[in-house]
């Protein structure tokens, strides 16, 4: 499997090849390395390759006793560049951190190195997760792997690519207004954005602390659970961190979904953000799938889209803009233009514009939560189609049209991106499971028959 | 590049409003961010007006900040002619509004059945979670 293109193993079948010794932590890390050098120059999904540490991390892992062995012994991840990383330039993808080298891990970072993973590098992201795709910064836009004249999503963008095009079996990525599951939808990866609390954000750095969130992008929803197994937990040093439900996010994926109440939130991908006839025929077939796995699947209504997109923007452009507010005023031209377009209307928001979208958001946290009396899961879809062309990405969008994602953002809520199909010309096409507070578990346990029943996971990009 | 979107109907700020209220940001743009800050804010103004700003006075308490964790209690210090010491309830006045502020605004017909911590994860809880209480909107990350 290792050496065949375009062959490479799940996380999950990686994990259970080490420790039976059939593989070789030090050779599929070195299977990887060389992918990355053949393949990553055309998608540029890696700002900093990590070699020398990732060989050296996969031969302790080769030493590693196999007994009570760590769950992700061996296993080569790659981290969204706004994942601090000891001894490691961590640059946001912005030229105001080019020589930012911190001193220690973040804590999703420690907690999967302790878990035993090899880090493979430091991924492109927008800047500063929010200013992108931009072409004015040191490091350029990461490229889809279905086709690379196409836009990954972002902001976790070379975290989507990365596992994509199989450079690395896992990433970390960041979700504010959609960062993990846009990415997930345009490179038909799996992408989670858990119960905010449920990682740690220590050691992140920050686009809007309200919103922010840290997740697990793989190329299954089983793979997300194995590296959430390893993420979640009460981290004392994170005032935002929770002590979630002491489960294991893996083990219980494969159980039966029969009789699981589905609501459809049929409004937002067919009046409010309008998806393509081929993803609303997807979003039907799914259903049928759901139902057919003895599911009860319903249209639910919920607050119009509009509502949760103007929450989530208010929020972040504030909070953003007050984040940056002293570079901003000093080193303005450093900044891409993407970024500045994005963040500079914070300056001209009031604080009784923002205090407005907080008190908005518990209205809205309350009717989202009120939802799941009728529903143990929401089914919508993240995007409103494929991957648009790279080219035709603006600035402002985000302001102008809706964003399908922001309703998990503004409400709080764990969701899910999984690839549920493909168009006629052989791009992913992206379906959302939402899940009530700490319905993580259920959340992945779904995703993974969405996956099953879809049979995406047998399909690669052609890279 | 232009941006692409057509800007929605919304009362525009005039150049002066505009280039007072970037200076009273202290931020100096040149003419090419200046335009873009005004197309980008004729979207921004649009969802703020898309939020209602008309709620009861008493709708919500402290929804947003979460006060800290209130400090150890030290002795009372020995009475003198000087002028006394607060008192041990003037003390643990902020610590008791932090934990019961419903008991402020608790009025039939007036107030909501429970006040916004009730659906915040407060950072010390123990207790597993229900599925009705999450991490509060808002919280500030410390790092």
């Amino acid at each position: 499997m290792i050496g065949s293109d375009p062959g490479f193993p799940t996380i999950a079948e990686a994990a259970r090849l080490i420790a039976s010794r059939k593989l070789g932590p030090v050779e599929l890390t070195r299977a990887l390395l060389a992918r990355i050098a053949a393949r990553d120059p055309a998608l540029n999904a890696f700002i900093t390759v990590t070699e020398r540490q990732a060989l050296t991390a996969a031969r302790a892992a080769e030493r590693a006793d196999r007994k009570g062995a760590a769950p992700l012994r061996g296993i080569p991840l790659a981290f969204k560049d706004i994942y601090e990383t000891a001894g490691i330039r961590t640059t946001a993808h912005s030229r105001l951190l080019a020589d930012n080298i911190p001193t220690a891990d973040a804590e999703a970072v420690r907690r999967l190195r302790a878990a035993g993973a090899v880090m493979l590098g430091k991924l492109a992201t927008h800047e500063f997760a929010i200013g992108g795709p931009a072409f004015d910064l040191p490091w350029p836009p990461a490229r889809n792997p279905w086709d690379t004249r196409r836009f990954t999503g972002g902001s976790s963008s070379g975290s989507g690519a990365a596992v994509a095009a199989g450079l690395a079996l896992g990433a970390l990525g960041s979700d504010t207004g959609g960062s993990i599951r846009l990415p997930a939808a345009y490179c038909g990866i799996a992408g989670l954005k858990p119960t905010p609390g449920l990682v740690s954000r220590r050691g992140v750095i920050p686009l809007a602390p309200s919103l922010d969130t840290a997740g697990p992008m793989a190329w299954t929803a089983e793979d997300c659970a194995l590296l959430l197994d390893v993420l979640a937990g009460h981290d004392p040093a994170d005032p935002a961190s929770v002590p979630g439900p002491q489960i294991s996010y893996a083990r219980g994926i494969e159980a039966p979904l029969k009789g699981l109440r589905v609501g459809v939130l049929r409004r937002f991908f067919e009046r409010d953000a309008p998806a393509t006839p081929e993803l609303q025929r997807l979003m039907a077939e799914t259903e049928r799938r759901l139902r057919g796995l003895g599911c009860r699947v319903e249209t639910i209504e919920p607050p119009p889209l509009a509502d949760f997109n103007a929450v989530g923007r208010i929020i972040i452009c504030a909070e953003a803009y007050a984040l940056h507010e002293a570079r901003l005023k000093t080193r303005l031209a450093e900044y891409s233009r993407a970024f500045r377009v994005r963040v500079l209307g914070g300056a001209l928001l009031t604080a009784a514009d923002y205090l407005a979208a907080q008190r908005r958001r518990t209205d809205l946290i309350a009717a989202t939560g009120a939802l799941f009396a009728r529903c143990d899961v929401l089914l919508s879809t993240p995007v409103s189609g494929p991957a648009p062309l790279l080219a035709e990405q603006r600035p402002d969008d985000g302001f102008a049209r809706p964003m399908l994602t922001t309703m998990a953002n503004v409400a709080a809520l764990p969701s899910l991106v999984v690839c549920g199909g493909f168009t006629a010309t052989g791009l992913p096409l992206g379906v959302e499971v939402i899940g009530p507070a700490w319905g993580d578990a259920t959340v992945l346990r779904v995703g993974h028959w969405i996956e099953r029943e879809s049979g995406s996971r047998g399909r690669r990009p052609p890279i | 590049m232009a941006l692409a979107h057509p800007a929605p109907p919304v009362a525009a700020l005039s150049p002066a409003e505009l280039h007072g209220l970037v200076a009273r940001a202290g931020l100096e743009l040149n003419p090419g961010q200046l335009a873009d800050l005004v197309l980008v804010w004729r979207q921004l103004a649009g969802l703020v007006a898309a939020i209602p700003r008309a709620r009861p006075l008493l709708d919500d308490q402290a929804f947003v900040f979460r006060l800290p964790a209130a400090p150890a209690r030290t002795p009372a210090p020995a009475k003198s002619r000087a002028a006394p010491a607060p008192s041990a309830a003037a003390r643990a006045g902020p610590k008791g509004a932090a934990r019961k502020p419903a008991a402020k605004t608790a009025r039939p017909g007036t107030a909501k059945p429970k006040p916004a911590p009730s659906r915040a994860a407060k950072p010390s809880a123990r207790k597993p979670p229900s599925g009705k209480a999450h991490a509060a909107a808002g919280t500030r990350k410390k790092r």
